[in-house]
């Protein structure tokens, strides 16, 4: 009887020693042989292949071991700092484009500012791109990755895309039918909406925040302009015909302002839709502009490797390699060499959203900015969009909790 | 005096004990020892479990509660701050009492109707109705589904063009796009989620109510209605608080459905505490907020807990 208690203890014992070892764990990061690399989890075998093979090469050049650590982009940000916190993290790593100036601003980041002055050189990438990752005239990272939205349409409903508002709201009158056919889609809520405004406002001439970058403009006149112009818009698309599951994919919305991601499930899923994608058009007078969004390979100040860390990060974006990140990634190529190689203007889909980064601007780089986003500029927009809020007053107001929260003022 | 002959006569007893007996009492005590001690160490994992991942993250959270702390950089002290920004700073916090307001709205239309309901079905399923294991095993299917099914397949079903539900009502709504609907047709979700968990519950606390009071009540010429609120209710009441109380706290903690459907929206009608409280802390990378958002939430909670207490009946008439 004791012997079959003693045999249950140490039974429990073992046990809790698992749970225990469990609990400790054993992160990737903080290997001090292998230069540690968190990726986000690619789409497919052959993209994640494709990065395998990249790590393996510049181990063998380099006589490095990179470890590399796939997370899902869902999730990354959270692990990235929760990692921080604990001082276990990688010493490179993806980082959202919106993320870097905050982390830049914690002192996170290596400056590699010289680095990449006497390296492959910033005027190597897309300026947009580029900037994204300038904090008070230094350089905290280099451009991964870019994308932007430009306008789907259905050639069933359109025959030509508009290029200014004029002409657009024009089409949304002819093609609107009541309860069936709406014209545009609209750009949804929230922080998405929020990051697809900034396009409107800069095709209407307008800024998000000036160009000294010490205070928020997007309350002006063509932020109101904007954000008038899409109500406008919204009359000619009822509620319950935009907002069916995949109504542009099944013919029911002419418009659409959406990413190059948008090609392949719309191709894939809907083979019988027609459609085109055009540059968003713009007020009159004023150029197309869009917006852009992406990854930045950043170097973390604490990583004791960070000359090799930063050899891989150049490794990574030079002309060569940035062709396979860019098919790694499924974004467009940061690095106007291997953009060019790539020749994405030979397709007339991808050709459009390639035209429409030359002009994009980028989010301003104010360590705020993503709750801003979200809690001001992505409410207003809510509120003037579904509860039917007057663009004037609600964007001024907005414009002002913006100014207090980024500037204390 | 009395105590004393007690104690007199215990003490005689023992003396009159076998020897043998009285040498086994100590061992029986080492014996019992040991079954504390196995006792003890077959809970040990449990004991951890707890203190390291309850005690200990409820501890912390509620040290970051007065701290700056965004995961990245050294915590800040801070001391009520982050509460008082929450409460007082509708700037920089717009939406901690919108979204206090979206959940106790989402409470009461999710809670009394859901009770209802389930009290209403458990009495028809205690009826010795056809097939009552069918009923029960169908009304509990969505509790054990998994949410993100059971989100993908509601926003089919109420799809404003090809939903089954527009189709039966003959109207091409947005039930989810609208604010003046988005809110109910969540909690219509919950109710119909947490259905089969409460019928479970409320039939088996019918199933023990003593059938000689439905006996007597016939032949006192009851009918069924007044057998329902004169028996049934009044020996289900414990278990009706138990649903409302466990009912009240979960829905304060509704976050599956807001974050899967809606995001929030539309215009923050369905941006719930806990959705708020989750943006902040992996989005914004606020953990002192976050922490003190939800150390409001247990106080809240406490107060809405003891109010029904207080006033919900909760003994056998």
């Amino acid at each position: 009887m004791f012997s079959t208690q003693r045999k249950v203890g140490v039974a429990a014992l073992a046990a809790m020693a698992v749970i225990v070892t469990g609990c400790a764990g054993g992160g990737a990061a903080g290997d001090s042989n292998a230069l540690e690399f968190w990726a986000y989890e690619p789409n497919s075998l052959s993209q994640k292949e494709a990065l395998d093979e990249l790590i393996v090469e510049f181990e063998t050049a380099n006589d490095i071991d990179v470890k590399v650590t796939y997370i899902p982009k869902d999730s990354f940000n959270t692990k990235l700092n929760s990692s921080i916190a604990v001082g276990r993290n990688p010493d490179v790593s993806y980082l959202d484009q919106p993320l870097t100036p905050r982390f830049a601003a914690d002192g996170l980041l290596l400056d590699v500012t010289d680095q990449l002055a006497a390296g492959i050189g910033a005027d190597s990438f897309l300026p947009a791109a580029m900037e994204t990752n300038i904090v008070d005239g230094r350089a905290y990272g280099v451009p991964l990755s870019m994308t932007t939205v430009a306008l789907y349409y259905n050639k069933a409903l359109v025959e030509q895309a508009p290029t200014t508002w004029d002409e657009w709201l024009d089409s949304a009158r002819d093609v609107y039918v009541p309860n069936t056919t709406a014209a545009f889609e609209g750009i949804g809520g929230g922080g998405w909406g929020a990051w697809l405004f900034p396009a409107f406002v800069h095709s209407g001439g307008g800024t998000m925040v000036s160009p000294s970058g010490d205070e928020a403009t997007f309350g002006n006149e063509a932020g109101i302009e904007a954000a008038s112009f899409l109500v406008e818009l919204q009359r000619y698309s009822d509620q319950a015909v935009r907002q069916s599951e995949n109504a542009f994919g099944n013919g029911l919305v002419a418009y659409k302002v959406s990413g190059p991601w948008e090609i392949d499930a719309l191709s894939k899923n809907f083979p019988n839709l027609e459609f085109g994608v055009a540059p968003l058009p713009a007020r009159e007078g004023f150029a197309p502009t869009s917006n852009i969004g992406g990854e930045n390979l950043v170097v973390f100040e604490n990583s004791t490797k960070q000359e090799i860390a930063y050899a891989f990060v150049e490794f990574l974006t030079n002309a060569e390699n940035m062709q396979v990140m860019a098919g790694v990634t499924g974004n467009f190529a940061t690095n106007l060499e291997a953009a060019a190689a790539l020749n994405y203007s030979a397709d007339p889909l991808l050709g459009v959203f390639e035209l429409q980064l030359q002009s994009a601007i980028p989010r301003p780089t104010l360590t705020e900015w993503l709750k801003v986003n979200d809690e001001v500029i992505g409410s207003a927009l809510d509120s003037i969009f579904v509860s039917g809020g007057d663009p004037d007053a609600v964007l001024t107001d907005a414009n002002e909790r913006a100014n207090v929260i980024l500037f204390g003022d | 005096m009395t105590q004393l002959a007690d104690v007199s006569m215990s003490s005689s007893d023992d003396n009159e004990r076998p020897r043998a007996r009285r040498a086994a009492q100590p061992r029986r005590g080492s014996y019992k020892a040991t079954q504390n001690r196995m006792g003890y160490l077959f809970i040990l994992p449990f004991l951890i479990y707890f203190a390291v991942f309850l005690l200990a993250p409820m501890i912390m959270s509620f040290v970051i509660s007065f701290m700056e702390w965004d995961l990245r950089s050294a915590p800040t002290f801070v001391g009520l701050d982050n509460y008082a920004n929450l409460m007082f700073d509708p700037i920089r916090y717009p939406e901690f009492w919108p979204s206090l307001g979206v959940t106790l709205q989402y409470i009461l239309l999710s809670v009394p109707v859901g009770i209802i309901i389930a009290v209403v079905i458990s009495a028809m399923l205690n009826s010795n109705v056809k097939g009552e294991s069918f009923f029960k095993t169908a009304y509990f299917i969505p509790n054990v589904t998994a949410i993100v099914a059971v989100a993908a397949m509601w926003i089919f079903m109420l799809d404003p063009q090809f939903g089954l539900i527009n189709e039966v009502l003959g109207t091409n709504i947005s039930f989810l796009g609208m604010p003046q609907t988005a809110l109910a047709t969540l909690a219509v979700m919950a109710i119909w989620t947490a259905l089969g968990y409460n019928i479970l519950i409320l039939l088996s606390a019918m199933k023990s109510i003593d059938e000689s009071l439905y006996d007597a009540a016939k032949i006192d010429g009851a009918n069924a209605v007044q057998r329902f609120t004169a028996i049934t209710l009044p020996s289900i009441q414990p278990i009706i608080f138990f649903i409302v109380i466990t009912g009240v706290i979960g829905a304060f903690q509704a976050f599956d459905q807001m974050y899967l459907m809606t995001g929030g929206g539309p215009d923050g009608a369905t941006l719930t505490y806990l959705l708020s409280l989750y943006n902040h802390a992996f989005r914004y990378f606020e953990m002192g907020t976050a922490s003190a958002m939800s150390y409001l939430l247990l106080l809240v909670i406490l107060f809405v807990t003891w109010i029904g207490f207080r006033f919900i009946p909760q003994k056998l008439d």
